[in-house]
């Protein structure tokens, strides 16, 4: 059963982040319906993601974005 | 002082507690091999055949020593050839850290030669990577590198540098540099109160141990606990070696090709503890009908792998050691006889059904099974034993006894054909122990250039072919599921002896059933490197064997 869900990512604000995290939704062939940014050159990024999956699906894919070395923390609404 | 970037990294190598290095040359590590040509007396580098074999060898390396492996390679085809080695680490949680070379910065993304986006490429198959494009880059990363690669659940990390960095000189004060182990996870202490508490009140506990076991180096702890609290403990294939085969609370390999009593009693258990390992697929066959009754302690240093396949009564995030103590100190002591009972009645049929017929059989030829049981006879379970992928694999899982631990290098996840010689190598490096590679004939030709490395380094690695002329796994699933369309499976293999001799590594071959013997002590006194080409059965399937889609209850005998 798929629903909405928006996954906040908040990490270092460099070249590639966002490479990483969009491949671990490529991976399981989720499409990203909505994306926001913002951040600062010095500052942390925050990315809001938002998809449509199954809860378990969503759960895992904050697991496995968590693992990412630059990544500081996921919040899943 | 300035240095030049390339020196700065090889100095970082060193300080990092490497002394070994796998590698092959190219242009843009020219200047990495010319700032390594001055440190050949405190680093040691094996020139490989094939990148591929670097980083193989380096994992045999890291798995052996616990320690990060180091290969090198040159951009483009030297790098994208050790993705499959990469991508092997990354499923068996190996510490490696792959320098890769790259164009100068200024050319990266005009297509350049030899310029690949391997950070692309190798993004999805490690812990982390880099491209390092300022030598003023070079202390921070290789400390971040090693860092990554060898704390938590291990894995590869590929650092690349571009040419102009390697060149660039740069102000090194190498005394700021600390390698500093990263702190764990915590452990929750209330959580493995709860664990102990079903522990302690548990009639048939079981406990599955997994790679996680081996490298928290919790061998001892294992064995503790299983004595303190009487509870049977299965390994999966890459925690064959955790327990001694030997031991009497030992019950067997889980799996699709383990033992038979291990996987049936899982649907009977009421508490597992399962420390260190994925439940993988291979593992738990049908999840649907799974291990339902229980409840399940996961006990794992990667808490995304808890919940994953298999739902978690208790989830503990921590270290595999840290958890045993922690247990060991106020669990109730207990016996579990009948239990165990239980499991030695399974494991009666099948050794009257199986492993009997296998190990005293009357056939004209030799079967896998024989040779692996008198190697480890002769070897009394202690020599190191690295396998390629295949039947042979799961016969040297299943009767070899492995007494010591760690002793067991597998290509677990990934399955990669190849990985054996390669791995056997670079194992051979990081210990004195007798290193015994045993592949098949298929495995074996995918990477039959490094015995060029084997015997320019000297290394006394011993392999054992054994060679059934054709890809003997796939040929098993043809004549089980696929209705004996044998399609592709037969090889017309070269004459391995030949071969190796013509690589200057003595061979043997063996035949028949009374040579084998005389050919494995003449093996295993050699002081150099040694080939045994051994012909085994064609027609012979491994079992048990839990069938795809089926569930551990649906194992099969035949």
């Amino acid at each position: 059963m798929k629903d909405t869900f928006q996954i906040t990512i908040l990490s270092e604000n460099a070249p590639g982040v966002l490479y990483r995290i969009a491949g671990i939704l490529a991976r399981r062939k989720v499409n990203i319906e909505g994306i926001h940014f913002s951040g600062t050159k010095n500052c942390d990024a925050t990315f809001t993601l938002t998809v449509r999956i199954s809860k378990e699906l969503a759960e895992q894919i904050v697991q496995h974005v968590k693992r990412i070395v630059e990544v500081k923390e996921v919040h899943l609404t | 002082m300035e240095n030049r970037g390339a020196e700065i990294l090889i100095k970082l190598l060193i300080k990092n507690g490497v002394k070994t290095v796998f590698g092959f040359p190219g242009g843009t590590v020219i200047p990495l091999y010319d700032a390594l040509y001055d440190y050949q007396d405190q680093i040691h580098h094996v020139l490989v055949r094939h990148e591929q074999g670097a980083v193989h060898a380096a994992e045999g390396y890291a798995r052996v020593s616990g320690k990060a492996g180091v290969c090198f390679a040159t951009s483009g085809p030297g790098a994208t050839n050790l993705v499959t080695g990469i991508a092997n680490a990354m499923m068996d949680s190996t510490p490696l850290v792959c320098i890769t070379g790259q164009v100068s910065a200024n050319l990266v993304g005009s297509d350049a030669f030899q310029e690949t986006d391997i950070i692309a490429v190798t993004t999805p198959i490690t812990k982390w990577n880099y491209q390092i494009t300022q030598a003023s880059e070079i202390p921070s990363v290789v400390q971040k590198a090693f860092k990554i690669a060898t704390s938590g659940r291990p894995g590869p990390v590929v650092v690349e540098i571009t040419r102009n960095a390697q060149q660039e000189f740069f102000e090194f004060n190498d005394e700021e540099i600390d390698p500093q182990p990263h702190a764990g996870p915590t452990l929750d202490h209330s959580l493995v109160k709860k664990a102990i508490q079903l522990l302690n009140n548990a009639q048939k506990p079981y406990i599955f141990a997994g790679h996680g076991v081996l490298l928290a180096k919790a061998s001892k702890e294992l064995r503790e606990l299983a004595e303190k609290t009487g509870i049977p403990v299965a390994v999966t294939l890459h925690g064959l070696s955790s327990i001694p085969k030997s031991h009497p609370l030992y019950v067997g390999m889980l799996g699709m090709h383990g033992n038979y009593g291990a996987n049936l009693l899982t649907n009977q258990a009421d508490v597992i503890l399962a420390i260190g390992m994925r439940f993988d697929d291979r593992v738990t066959g049908k999840l649907s009908a799974y291990a339902k009754q229980a409840k399940i302690i996961h006990v794992d240093i990667d808490l995304a792998e808890c919940n994953k396949n298999v739902p978690a009564d208790i989830a503990i995030n921590g270290d595999a050691r840290e958890v045993l103590t922690t247990l060991l100190k106020n669990i109730k002591p207990a016996t579990h006889q009948t239990w165990i009972d239980e499991f030695r009645k399974l494991d009666k049929i099948e050794e009257e059904q199986i492993i009997k017929p296998l190990l005293h059989s009357k056939t004209d030829q030799l079967n896998m099974a024989e040779v692996i049981n008198s190697l480890s006879e002769k070897t009394k379970g202690q020599a190191v034993i690295v396998t390629d992928v295949g039947q042979h694999q799961m016969i040297t899982a299943r009767y070899y006894g492995f007494e010591k631990p760690n002793t067991f290098i597998t290509s677990g996840g990934l399955g990669t054909m190849g990985f054996g010689l390669p791995a056997a190598m670079g194992a051979k490096t990081a210990t004195d122990l007798p290193v015994i590679a045993v592949v098949g004939d298929g495995s074996f030709q995918m990477t039959i250039q490094e015995l060029a490395t084997v015997a320019q380094e000297k290394l006394p690695v011993k392999i054992i072919l054994l060679n059934n002329t054709c890809l003997g796994m796939v040929r098993q699933w043809q004549d089980l599921f696929f209705n004996k369309r044998y399609s592709f499976v037969n090889l017309q293999n070269p004459d391995f002896v030949k071969i190796a001799e013509g690589f200057f590594i003595k061979a043997e071959k063996v035949i028949k059933r009374k040579e084998l013997d005389g050919a494995l002590e003449r093996m295993l006194k050699s002081k150099t490197a040694y080939l045994l080409d051994i012909d085994v059965e064609k027609e012979l399937n491994v079992f048990p064997m839990m069938a795809p889609g089926a569930s551990v209850e649906e194992i099969r005998l035949s």
